[in-house]
């Protein structure tokens, strides 16, 4: 079994139960996700979808769910760009000590040379110290999309 | 040496809401 591509771990004090809120809302995703809507209904083999603006412009099937513990889902963007890559996985553990949760996030599973991984390496880092900030502080992130440095995006 | 295609094996980026000065006293400061 290949390692994961993409591991992102960061601490963050709350409780699991709200950080499976922020996780799986929109009414939180909205906040910390550049306005990004998340849509599921979380149970395993449903859709899921992320929206933006009103545009879809990811899906995926939920493959886990055992809250406030562990969330799995596929992820395929839907631009024309990644068209011919093949969905990859995004999972979620989260692991509660004492007023603090371990949130590990692993995206696997890409295209050699995936162009996704290189986008969702540079969008992850931002998406999840915004979360943090929002869930400590009361207060989501701005993170410009030009800090991002991704290619083609400002 | 040209490092400019030399892929690390982990990068960690964190956004911080604070200021470069205050970000840089924390990491220079006892």
């Amino acid at each position: 079994m290949s390692k994961p591509e993409f591991v992102y771990v960061t601490y963050i004090e709350t409780t699991p139960e709200k950080l499976w809120e922020a996780l799986t809302k929109s009414e939180f995703s909205e906040r910390y996700w550049w306005g990004t809507k998340i849509l599921s209904n979380w149970k395993v083999g449903s859709p899921f979808a992320l929206e933006w603006r009103g545009t879809v412009t990811d899906t995926g099937v939920i493959v886990e769910t055992d809250p406030p513990r562990r969330l799995s889902y596929t992820w395929s963007n839907a631009s024309e760009e990644f068209r011919n890559e093949r969905p990859s996985r995004v999972t979620f553990v989260l692991e509660p000590y004492g007023k603090l949760v371990k949130l590990t996030l692993t995206h696997e599973d890409f295209e050699q040379d995936s162009k996704m991984l290189q986008g969702v390496s540079k969008g992850w880092p931002a998406i999840m110290s915004s979360l943090k900030s929002m869930l400590e502080s009361g207060q989501a992130l701005d993170v410009p999309l030009a800090a991002l440095k991704i290619e083609g995006v400002e | 040496m040209d490092i400019s295609q030399f892929k690390p094996a982990i990068v960690y980026t964190i956004y911080i809401a604070s200021t470069p000065e205050k970000v840089w006293q924390a990491l220079t400061a006892a």
